[in-house]
């Protein structure tokens, strides 16, 4: 076995899960994926509805449990120690919500403790992020009663609440209105540039093409190619990454 | 012929406390745990708090575990508190009701030594009915279906009190080895002084092995990937078909959306 070093902060190899539908037999949800993720880097998974990116991001947070293949977040692998998994990672998708009866500051501090953040330090990492997202006037406001532009700074505060070195967005933008959106792509490239290894799944083109340092294109469960997006434009001659994306989602002389 | 009635205040006490005890006690373990059961799991799924609960970095059983004693501790202190409220009342409402002064109600056979036997029926009797309601709320999606899904269990807990309405049942080994039913002789026997120790042992014994299983089972359950994933379909019965056949749903993308 490796060590817990010697591997990117994320590494997934032939990371597979199958299923089995009684009307459409075996279902390959995401095949033989292989990708890797570095430090202050944003890995784009880019793929159409259905494609496996949320199969593929819920294996590598521990909420699915791959049928075969292996994923390393931190050097610790995923079946064999989730826990230490899930503390290295922020998980953040539309459909984490929070809970309406907590305070952002308690938001933040459940989080933050649960996921094993030093104790001594605790008070003054709640105080950072209450500060750093613009939370200060709300910090002690019930959730519910915030707006969801507030709610959503409060679930990228939850997110990063223990200072995980790896960060998984998995369509974060789906529910947001432009002005959050953007808001939220801004956020996501500070990260990046302290330093997180940072996995963005979308479906929108422009997003990937804006945020993203390299792109997985991913189709029916398998990654047809990753690279950046001059590489993926030398690759097949195309500009714009629709193009990219048809190109190999839809060879020429496939039926539409 | 005139009919008279020659019973004892002691009498008519005891048979009002064996009526209403057994039945209190069971529907409000039941209602206890009732609202906790489906906001836990329904509610959480329907407030989209479940993924969340999901990504925190402890054991996925520690999760289980503290949603199953909340669950339990509630539905067990609704029991106790109404054991207790029924103590209470029985000097200022149950005397006058059956024309006796405070002092009857001492023939009632409660002993000091039956009180514990009787809380520990009644918090094993919590152990089961929080893992009946689990095993059911958890694969609702919201806390109407959650209700839904719960409200057979009602039935099933409220029908062996309803069955010993009859004051003549003979309490017995055989209907003590009954779950539910086994807390129900225990409560009614213990309250008019007629629980034998092989009665009180056979009936803890049987709601303790229940009340294990039923919380491994719940255990197991609740900690199967799709039911964890929260990408189940249907209930407990097609959700075991699938897993004795070994057959996984797909993964919704948002199941919680």
């Amino acid at each position: 076995m490796s060590t817990l070093t010697s591997r990117p902060p994320v590494l997934t190899e032939g990371l597979s899960k199958h299923y089995y539908d009684e009307g459409r037999g075996e279902i390959r949800a995401a095949d033989q994926v292989s990708l890797h993720c570095e430090a202050g880097e944003i890995l784009g998974i880019l793929g159409a509805n259905g494609a496996g990116k949320t199969t593929t991001l819920r294996m590598l947070s521990t909420l699915l449990t791959p049928t075969s293949g292996k994923a390393w977040v931190m050097g610790h692998e995923v079946r064999e120690a989730p826990e230490k998994v899930r503390s290295h990672l922020g998980f953040y998708s539309a459909s984490t919500a929070l809970y309406p009866k907590l305070t952002p500051r308690e938001t933040v501090r459940f989080f933050a403790e649960v996921n094993g953040y030093p104790r001594q330090q605790l008070d003054a990492r709640v105080d950072t992020l209450i500060t750093r997202f613009g939370l200060t006037d709300f910090a002690d406001s019930r959730v519910e009663s915030l707006s969801s532009g507030m709610k959503q700074k409060v679930s990228m505060a939850r997110t990063v609440a223990h200072d995980p070195p790896v960060l998984i967005f998995d369509e974060p933008t789906v529910a947001l209105d432009v002005l959050n959106a953007l808001e939220l792509r801004q956020i996501i490239q500070t990260l990046r540039s302290e330093g997180k290894a940072i996995l963005f799944s979308t479906h929108i083109m422009s997003e990937a093409e804006q945020l993203c340092d390299r792109i997985a294109i991913l189709h029916q469960g398998r990654i047809l190619a990753i690279d950046t997006l001059d590489g993926l434009r030398a690759m097949t001659g195309k500009h714009y990454l629709e193009e990219i994306f048809v190109h190999f989602a839809r060879p020429e002389g496939t039926p539409a | 012929m005139v009919r008279e009635d020659q019973s004892s205040p002691e009498d008519r006490t005891r048979l009002l406390l064996a009526l209403m005890v057994p039945i209190f006690t069971v529907v409000i373990v039941a209602l206890a745990s009732f609202y906790p059961a489906i906001d836990t799991t329904a509610g959480e799924r329907e407030r989209s708090t479940w993924e969340t609960l999901m990504t925190l970095s402890v054991p996925r059983r520690t999760v289980v575990w503290a949603k199953f004693l909340q669950v339990a501790t509630l539905g067990a202190t609704g029991g106790l508190l109404n054991l207790v409220a029924l103590a209470l009342s029985l000097r200022w409402i149950l005397a006058p009701m059956v024309g006796d002064d405070a002092g009857a109600l001492g023939g009632t056979g409660l002993t000091l030594g039956v009180i514990p036997v009787l809380l520990v029926g009644t918090a094993l009797l919590a152990l089961l009915v929080a893992a009946l309601m689990l095993v059911f709320t958890v694969f609702a999606r919201s806390f109407k279906e959650g209700q839904a899904m719960v409200s057979p269990i009602y039935m099933l807990l409220i029908l062996p009190p309803a069955l010993l309405v009859q004051p003549d049942l003979e309490a017995s080994l055989t209907l003590a080895l009954i779950p539910v039913l086994s807390t129900v002789l225990l409560l009614r026997e213990g309250l008019t002084g007629d629980l034998t120790p092989l009665l009180a042992m056979t009936s803890l014994g049987s709601m303790l092995v229940t009340a294990i299983a039923a919380t491994a089972f719940a255990q197991w359950v609740m900690g199967r990937e799709e039911v964890l994933a929260g990408s189940t379909e249907g209930g407990i019965v097609p959700f075991l078909r699938r897993t004795l056949r070994r057959t996984p749903t797909p993964p919704t993308a948002h199941p919680h959306r």
